[in-house]
């Protein structure tokens, strides 16, 4: 590029210039979507219907445990994707360890579970845990990419996968309070395969779903 | 288009891109024309060594600022600008080469069309892995390089050379072979 044409190509940008808004930090902006998705869901649990021995599922540790780091794992996943919707993360590169830290660990207690209780693993069909599960993650995705689509990710694959985590750890928790299937092998096939689907679609769709 | 000395920039220069790009953001023009004429040339020597092909450069310079453009609004003016930019600047190089690499056009060339070759063929002058094998074959006697070339490079088959250098083809065929074992030591 000539000396000439760099100047009229940076002309041409500064004239374009119109005053813009820097985006509010990351917390603040994740906030107000996380506290909507958790309503979100909690309705949707409420209108499928709560499971009749929730109260005594408070006092299995198993429950508790495999709910606790979903939770963690969407938590850090809602916060990675925060982060990750500006180029340099605000430097936080660590947080992308965190879901992935709690996705090996809940991978290793399922492995644990399905030796000490066995697989239990169901016949693949169509189960309405599989819908409800997508209807639960499928409003949480949105808003998440909506958010996304403020930013500007230089990652889009990770990206798309921490979305994808975030609203699939969402629907998980929410159909551990609806279904009365405790076993791994029905959570794995009907609980997270469905996700599974979505999070192959959408890494392949990342780059056009993530462009700026 | 103005060229700096190097790619090295003070902390002054990193607070004043953070300055000019706040500035930026509230819509301030002059500040923002300073900006990209600054981190232009910045952009364009940084890529630079990277690049097996110095032309790219400018290809790659002029998407960086445009998304400079673009995701202005993503920059916290209480942070450093460089790091900011250093993402975005990675992530367009390799979306470029990404695109160059997997474009059918890279597959098939001629060797009479130079055109074709300075834009998309690698230029030795620029890949280091080049210069290295040169140096490499540097470092061989002038009969074995010579042994070598013809047969690793120019494609005569053992006899041919045998014949050419005086020498019996089982001699050439060891004496490629010690030269085989020799550059890849040099090599790793």
């Amino acid at each position: 590029m000539s000396e000439e044409n760099f100047n009229k190509f940076i002309d041409g940008l500064a004239d374009d210039l119109e005053p813009v808004k820097p985006l509010a930090h990351p917390l603040q902006r994740i906030l107000p979507f996380f506290i909507f998705a958790v309503m979100y869901v909690g309705a949707l649990v409420y209108f499928v219907g709560v499971r009749h021995d929730i109260l005594n599922k408070f006092s299995d540790p198993s429950f508790l445990i495999e709910n606790a780091l979903m939770v963690f794992i969407l938590v850090t996943a809602g916060l990675s994707s925060s982060f990750l919707s500006v180029p340099d993360m605000r430097g936080q590169k660590w947080l992308i360890a965190l879901p992935f830290t709690g996705i090996g660990v809940f991978c290793v207690w399922s492995l644990i579970r399905a030796y000490t209780e066995g697989l239990h693993m169901p016949q693949l069909h169509l189960d309405h845990c599989m819908g409800e599960g997508v209807f639960m993650a499928v409003v949480p995705l949105t808003m998440v990419l909506f958010m996304m689509k403020k930013g500007a990710t230089t990652r889009p694959r990770l990206t798309a996968l921490m979305n994808l985590v975030f609203a699939a750890g969402l629907g998980y928790v929410g159909l551990r309070f609806t279904c009365m299937m405790d076993t791994v092998g029905h959570a794995t096939i009907s609980h997270l395969l469905p996700y599974l689907a979505i999070g192959t679609l959408m890494g392949m769709a990342a780059k056009k779903l993530y462009k700026w | 288009m103005p060229s700096p000395s190097n790619t090295n920039i003070k902390p002054s220069q990193n607070d004043l891109w953070s300055e000019y790009a706040a500035k930026a953001q509230q819509g301030d023009k002059v500040a923002y024309n300073r900006l990209l004429r600054e981190i232009g040339p910045f952009i364009r020597n940084f890529i630079l060594k990277s690049l097996a092909n110095p032309e790219w450069a400018e290809d790659i310079m002029q998407d960086v600022l445009m998304s400079v453009h673009k995701a202005l609004n993503t920059y916290s003016p209480e942070r450093p600008f460089r790091p900011w930019l250093m993402a975005i600047i990675s992530f367009r190089r390799t979306d470029y080469l990404r695109k160059h690499y997997s474009s059918r056009e890279n597959m098939q060339t001629t060797l009479d069309d130079f055109d074709f070759q300075r834009a998309h063929v690698t230029n030795p002058d620029h890949a280091g892995e080049y210069k290295d094998i040169e140096a490499a074959l540097e470092t061989l006697p002038e009969n074995q390089r010579k042994v070598f070339e013809m047969i690793k490079i120019q494609g005569y088959s053992a006899k041919e050379v045998a014949n050419e250098m005086g020498m019996s083809v089982s001699a050439v065929k060891v004496s490629a072979h010690r030269s085989m074992k020799k550059l890849k030591e040099i090599l790793q």
